[in-house]
């Protein structure tokens, strides 16, 4: 692939919009503070825009690197970016529903302090997104990943003299690093076992990599993206950061927070793929994830071209022929039969779970009765034109491309068709995925009243459970108040110092007492200096008689 | 002639300023410090021309090497430096001055002699010659009762002491037939001494020897001494005498008794690691500034021990070395203490420090460069001293002995710490008055600042000197 | 350009001797005179950089000091120590800055000791003669001693006098093993005994490599410090005053850092190995036990100085992970230390000259009132977090990575205190930032001003550009 696409300006635009704001905010109007911050997410969504165009015949990834970032012994960062479709695609969803949210903010915010910043912080988010798609290793996704959770941690905490606020995006930071801890430790393996964090290198080995290995890096990275999509049990951030500027926060986090995860598992395809349990877990998290979908519900009135593209994608990750993901699917369960029926079991049943939560999320969000709050409703419409150009464009390429459909967009994989098991097998697989639809219809559509039965039966349990307040006090009791008091009572005052500094003062406080004592050895009087010295002598005389004397 | 010619000088010179005393009018006596500085010039002088001319004499009586000169200049110097720094202190409390300085030139007479006697009489006879002036010159506050009882217990324990090694002598003699160092060794080598009398002989001559350098457990002496002593006089008392005696233990031991060192060199070892920390941790807890001092001076009689215990020329030249750091370093303390102490030492508790860093910053200055050397931080002469005497103990394998041994300079870091704690960081109680450095102190600790700063950045030379000096010690 | 080794350190040694003879009662004088020096040093110190990335030591400068023993004027820098020299002379002028109204008395003391301990902090990170080493490493305590318990807070006397004791404690040991190896191989160059010991002649018996390790290696583990040896640190930093807090984190530390690298695994290469699991085990407990204690103190600078602990656990890590990364991110983990601690302790430093107050409680809702001190602050933490886009992230990035190469165990545990930074930063900063404003703090808490802005925006600056260019020599 040829040509510099300068991709580098995408994220780079919206980086000085928010230094620009940032730094001289303060001192700017309303109007520049608009320009700077619009217009660089407008131009970045332009230039995505122009990349497209540019390079959506390519057949091969593009990368673009910029300059060596860490260099040490056997690791060598660059800085670069890396396009493929998958990016292409993400890219100009991210800048599209960004450069939306910029806008819409503008009205929203119009009469609430701290403008400048609001819009710095929405700008520096745009960077990071953007970085963790461009990414063309691991290691810079992880640096998107990051910053975004600290983004998060800015937005929610917002109001940041409203104690709740504040309150919420320490819990959305502080959640977002646990699972970023998962990240890294993947990250720490994939080095480990590829010798690079390189997109390109790493899948390219993949398939010469045990699976127990890329099982445990999988189910790091899925750690890492249960935190920043808000799954159980990394979900308790979530319901809080409605603290932040509420739609907008809400929009980003249901739009980009959600994609960032859905896309790390994309991107990391590969590992996942030849990791069978957890190819289906994965899925799982990449659809079900967004929000609190119990507060959601029959969206798709009002916003049916996300809807119908939801469900298209929706469809090919249950594994429902001829959508790509069947494909894909099948061949990790043939895989899997192959080596040990016991895995080919635990992938059926995972399989038809995945059609399972899929559907679950599709008919809880967008059919059925509404259950968002008056509140929240009012700001929910399909996206304005702006937004939906990328979806129109995806559908379009669909469309152009016949066979080609949004999943083999996102999973790109060969598909090997076998005969006689191979077959059987695509059956099972195919009608379990279809099973696992049925039963989502049927508990959430069919009979809406059941999962509301389900969790009366459940009782105390479920009402735990589903309830955050309870989840909060639970890592409170469980986690934090006995994290706090250990490190106060135990570790601070017992062992720091008591125990440790205490034996270092006493020390001190015995050669203090060995002093008095000898100090008060001293009595004063001659007849005792007198008997010391007889006595001392007495001793060297005896001593070295004895010596002699050997 | 010329190898006693520094210490005829200098009993010329006293009974010179004792004759003068007498005839000069109140007005006048300054002079007779100007006359007794001289005298102690002349005899550095005389000391180096004795070591142009060195070899022995009066029929190997008097050796005057590298050794005796190296101490020599020592004491002299230290003498010098004592004489300098008495001039107000003894116009300012009234004491008679013809005597006082007339009694530090016979005691330094007294010392040169022990540092170029190399037979045992003679040694005995400097010892004494430098030990009564110095009993004297403790009591010399007449009118205060502290100074009459260093004075006496001086005298008392010196005496005492001193029996021990005459009888040791005495002993040596009766086992060898001689009383010549270097005959003594010959006869010992010829197995013609018998080994118990020899045994006792040696003992006794330790316990006398350890006495004067107030090495443990024969230290205990040393703090009552020290603290009633006027305090210049404690500032000669704890470096002139204290090197003249290390000069003749080691003098001694190492060329009359090297066939026993191994066995003396246990006795050393354990007076060095007693010394150390009995010297250190019972320096913690005092609250007078003397006393203190007086603690640890036991302390660093014990590092020279490690030296003297690793029985090498290197260590010999580690323990003079050491000797004379610490002469500056103990001198420019005790005469702050002197001068800050004012008439009558009202003030020589280490509270009344308080506030000096900040009211005369120059003497706080001064102070904390001699005590940042008593702890031997870097580039000064104290730090040097310490890292060749561990150098000598570490070659001579005392391994245990140096890591106890640094361990004690880190509790000793705390006293010395605690005064400059004083000095800089409390506000003072009163405000003691003070009044401005009279020129003769000044001077004395300018040069022993200078001189700390120049052992401990440019130790080369007085090194090259005490190692060659050392070569009379035997190869182990 | 080997003169300008000498001239970087000369600089404030001549500072140092000018001072002295300034008349005391003009405090501005001394003052601008300081900063000159540190600023000159700084400036001298720059070319440094251009030092062509060759193995070994460079801009070597070696004659003989004292004849016998042959102690050696030897100095020389390699791409460890260079960028150490580069933080000390970097920091320098910050500190001057940082006490430019704080210290109101003893003035001229205070900045004659600052100049001083310029001259030892750059001299332990270029000598190359163990005695010389030596000597530098001991000058730095008397002036940090002083600076401690001169200028310091209520319980400063105890503070300074620990700091002192404690240390020397450890380096009386050093100097045990430094006139044992010196015995052994006649020599205190170092280069020249890391070539006996390396070639031979001279082997070490095992237990005399242990031995002597541990000697070395106690003296370095307090400095740095390594759990259980860090008790001497949270009341030195609490009572030193902002200067003293900022060099005492970003450069005495790491004096310890460099010297278990630059000593310790050169000179007993096997010991340190044979003892790697277990110091890599203390250095894990300090992560993670720093982190918890951070956690809970009600005193900023007793926090900051406990995140020290836990940020100094990965250093210790790195280095005993024996892989290339984790020494280079050691390193670089080091300075990143220096910059970020550095620009706490001088926030924390100026949010005390308003406040008169280090306890969290005293503050809340500061953001209101000085929304700039603010947001440096929080870039500030952010870096201290290791946030990637900030210098932290790259060190603990290379640590852990590192690690994970020499024991994936030590990787798990270690990163958990990559949370912990999280919680105790962000908290702090939540208490003493956000929320409502009190009347008391909202009349105290005026935002900073040009000077002090320019200052921590030099440390700011630094944290963004170590982030983005790392690359090693």
């Amino acid at each position: 692939m040829t040509g510099a696409l300068h991709l580098w300006l995408i994220p780079a635009l919206p980086l000085a919009g928010f230094l620009i704001n940032g730094l001289a905010g303060r001192r700017l109007s309303k109007g520049a503070i608009n320009a700077v911050a619009l217009g660089s997410v407008t131009l970045a969504f332009l230039w995505a825009l122009r990349v497209f165009a540019a390079a959506h015949g390519f057949t091969e990834p593009h990368v673009e690197s910029y300059f060596t970032w860490i260099e040490s012994g056997p690791l060598s960062v660059a800085f670069s970016f890396y396009l493929d479709r998958l990016t292409l695609v993400i890219l100009l969803v991210v800048t599209g529903v960004g450069m939306i949210i910029h806008f819409y903010s503008v009205g929203y915010m119009a009469h609430e302090g701290g403008y400048y910043r609001f819009f710095a912080f929405l700008n520096l988010f745009m960077f990071f997104m953007l970085l963790l798609v461009l990414a063309s290793s691991f290691l810079l996704m992880f640096v998107g990943w990051e910053g975004v959770g600290l983004c998060s941690y800015l937005l929610i905490g917002f109001w940041f003299r409203r104690q709740s606020a504040t309150d919420a995006g320490n819990k959305a930071f502080i959640v977002n690093r646990i699972g970023d801890f998962g990240f890294s430790l993947g990250m720490f393996l994939i080095f480990l076992t590829f010798g690079s964090f390189d997109f390109e290198t790493v899948f390219a080995k993949a398939t010469a990599v045990e699976p127990a290995t890329l099982t445990i890096i999988a189910l790091l990275l899925f750690v890492g993206a249960t935190g920043k999509s808000a799954q159980m049990p990394l979900y308790v951030w979530l319901p809080d950061a409605m603290e932040g500027p509420t739609p907008v926060s809400a929009l980003i986090h249901a739009a980009t927070m959600v994609t960032a995860g859905v896309y790390m598992v994309a991107r990391a395809g590969p590992i996942f793929t030849r990791s069978p349990l957890l190819a289906a877990g994965s899925v799982i998290h990449a659809l079900s994830g967004q929000q609190d979908m119990r507060r959601m519900g029959g969206l798709a009135k009002r916003i049916p071209v996300t809807a119908a593209t939801f469900v298209i994608g929706a469809l090919a990750i249950a594994g429902v022929p001829p959508f790509a993901g069947f494909f894909s699917k099948d061949e990790i369960l043939l895989h899997a039969y192959q080596r040990a029926p016991v895995l080919y079991a635990v992938g059926t049943l995972t399989a038809f779970l995945t059609a399972f939560y899929v559907f679950r999320a599709v008919f809880l969000t967008f059919y059925g009765a509404s259950r968002v709050n008056a509140e929240a409703e009012h700001h929910v419409h399909e996206s304005p034109a702006v937004m939906l150009v990328p979806l129109v464009i995806l559908a379009a390429l669909s469309v152009v491309g016949g066979w080609v459909s949004l999943s083999q967009w996102l999973f790109p994989v060969k598909t090997e068709m076998g005969q006689g098991l191979e077959l059987t097998l695509m059956g099972i697989s195919a009608a379990a995925g279809l099973a696992g639809i049925a039963l989502a219809y049927w508990i959430y559509i069919a009979r809406p009243q059941l999962s509301q039965k389900m969790a009366e039966a459940a009782g105390a349990l479920y009402r735990l459970v589903s309830n955050k307040y309870y989840v909060d006090e639970i890592y409170g009791a469980v986690v934090v108040r006995p994290a706090l008091a250990v490190s106060t009572h135990f570790l601070w005052k017992v062992m720091d110092a008591g125990v440790i500094d205490g034996a270092v003062n006493q020390v001190g406080r015995q050669s203090a007492g060995v002093g008095d004592w000898l100090r008060r050895m001293q009595s004063g009087n001659l007849r005792s200096y007198a008997g010391w010295v007889v006595l001392g002598a007495v001793a060297v005389v005896a001593a070295l008689g004895a010596f002699f004397s050997r | 002639m010329d190898g006693l010619l520094p210490e005829i000088l200098l009993s010329v010179f006293g009974t010179l300023v004792m004759v003068s005393d007498a005839l000069t009018e109140e007005s006048h006596k300054d002079w007779l410090g100007v006359i007794s500085l001289v005298g102690i010039y002349s005899a550095v002088m005389a000391a180096l021309i004795s070591y142009v001319n060195r070899g022995t004499a009066f029929h190997g009586m008097i050796l005057v090497d590298g050794y005796a000169t190296f101490f020599r200049l020592l004491v002299f110097v230290i003498g010098f430096l004592t004489v300098l720094a008495s001039f107000s202190y003894l116009k300012r409390d009234g004491l008679p001055q013809g005597e006082y300085y007339a009694l530090i030139l016979f005691s330094l007479a007294g010392q040169g002699l022990m540092a170029a006697s190399s037979e045992l009489i003679m040694i005995f006879l400097g010892l004494e010659i430098s030990s009564i002036s110095t009993y004297i010159l403790a009591g010399f506050l007449r009118h205060d009762a502290k100074s009459n009882e260093s004075a006496l217990k001086y005298f008392f324990l010196g005496s005492f002491a001193t029996a021990f090694l005459l009888y040791g002598v005495a002993l040596i003699y009766g086992a060898t037939g001689s009383t010549r160092l270097d005959a003594i060794r010959l006869a010992i080598e010829k197995g013609e001494a018998g080994g118990k009398l020899l045994a006792v002989a040696t003992a006794l001559m330790f316990v006398g020897f350890a006495f004067k350098v107030s090495a443990a457990p024969f230290q205990i002496w040393t703090p009552d001494v020290y603290q009633g002593a006027p305090s210049p006089v404690t500032a000669f008392l704890s470096t002139g005498p204290k090197a003249a005696a290390f000069a003749i233990f080691m003098r001694v031991f190492f060329t009359a008794l090297p066939d026993s060192s191994e066995a003396w060199m246990w006795l050393l070892w354990i007076s060095a690691l007693l010394s150390m920390t009995i010297g250190n941790f019972a320096a913690l807890m005092q609250t007078n500034i003397k006393r203190l001092l007086a603690y640890s001076s036991i302390a660093h009689a014990g590092y020279v021990l490690v030296a003297f215990a690793s029985r090498t020329r290197i260590g010999a030249a580690a323990a003079m070395f050491y000797l004379a750091a610490y002469a500056f370093m103990n001198i420019g303390a005790f005469v702050v203490v002197s001068h800050y102490s004012s008439r009558g030492e009202r003030y020589v508790a280490i509270d009344d420090y308080a506030g000096l860093g900040h009211r005369y910053p120059f003497l706080a200055a001064l102070v904390t460069i001699y005590l940042l050397s008593l702890i031997g931080i870097p580039l000064t002469g104290g730090f040097f001293g310490k890292f060749y005497i561990f150098r000598a103990a570490v070659n001579a394998d005392l391994i245990w002995l140096t890591v106890l041994g640094l361990l004690n300079s880190t509790v000793a870091a705390y006293y010395y710490l605690r005064i400059l704690v004083v000095m800089y960081m409390q506000e003072p109680k009163e405000s003691t008055p003070l009044d401005p450095l009279p020129a003769g102190i000044a001077a004395t600790l300018v040069v022993s600042a200078a001189a700390v700063f120049y052992l401990g950045m440019f130790p080369g030379r007085v090194l090259e000197f005490a190692t060659q000096a050392a070569l009379f010690v035997p190869p182990r | 350009m080997a003169a300008l080794l000498n001239v970087v350190l000369v600089i404030p040694l001549a500072g140092f001797l000018i001072l002295l003879f300034l008349p005391r009662h003009d405090h501005g004088l001394i003052r601008v005179t300081a900063l000159f020096f540190t600023l000159a040093a700084f400036a001298a110190s720059l070319p440094l950089a251009t030092a062509p990335a060759t193995p070994g030591f460079q801009l070597e400068t070696n004659f003989s000091w004292i004849d016998n023993p042959p102690i050696r004027y030897h100095i020389g820098i390699d791409g460890i120590s260079l960028w150490l020299v580069l933080l000390v002379t970097f920091l320098m002028p910050i500190s001057v800055l940082a006490s430019w109204k704080h210290i109101e008395t003893r003035v001229k003391e205070f900045f004659l000791f600052l100049l001083l301990l310029e001259v030892g902090m750059i001299g332990v990170f270029v000598a190359l003669d163990l005695f010389l080493f030596y000597v530098f490493w001991e000058i730095t305590l008397v002036p940090m001693y002083f600076l401690i318990g001169v200028w310091g807070h209520e319980r400063r006397i105890y503070a300074a006098v620990k700091f002192f004791l404690y240390t020397m404690a450890g380096s009386v040991l050093m100097l045990a093993a430094i006139l044992w190896l010196y015995n052994a191989t006649g020599t205190f160059d170092f280069p020249r005994m890391q070539t006996l010991i390396a070639n031979g002649p001279l082997t070490l018996g095992p237990a005399q490599e242990l031995l002597l390790f541990l000697a070395f290696f106690i003296a370095f583990a307090i400095k740095v410090p390594l759990f259980p040896l860090h008790t001497w640190l949270p009341d030195a930093h609490v009572e030193a005053p902002t200067a003293g807090s900022i060099l005492l984190a970003a450069v005495l530390l790491k004096m310890g850092a460099y010297g278990i690298l630059r000593f310790c695994l050169t000179l007993f290469p096997q010991a340190s190995r044979d003892l790697a699991p277990a110091v890599s085990i203390l250095a894990i407990i300090g992560i993670i036990y720093g982190a918890l204690v951070c956690l809970v103190q009600p005193n900023m600078k007793k926090l900051v100085a406990y995140s020290s602990v836990s940020h100094l656990g990965f250093v210790v890590l790195g280095i005993f992970s024996f892989t290339q990364l984790g020494a280079d991110g050691a390193v670089y983990q080091m300075l990143n230390h220096g910059v970020s601690t550095g620009a706490l302790f001088l926030l924390v430093g100026m949010m005390y000259e308003r406040r008169h107050s280090l306890e969290i409680s005293a503050y809340g809702g500061v953001a209101t009132p000085a929304p700039v001190l603010a947001t440096v602050f929080l870039i500030t933490s952010l870096a201290s977090a290791g946030l990637p886009m900030l210098n932290g992230f790259v060190g603990e990035f290379l640590v852990l990575q590192g690690t994970a190469e020499a024991d994936f165990r030590y990787t798990v545990l270690a990163a958990t205190g990559v949370i912990l930074a999280a919680w105790y930063l962000l908290w702090l900063y939540q208490r003493v930032f956000l929320n409502e404003t009190p009347q008391e703090v909202a009349t105290h808490m005026s935002d900073l001003s040009g000077r002090e802005l320019a200052t921590i925006a030099a440390l700011v600056v630094m944290m963004v550009w170590m982030a983005c260019c790392p690359k090693f020599c």
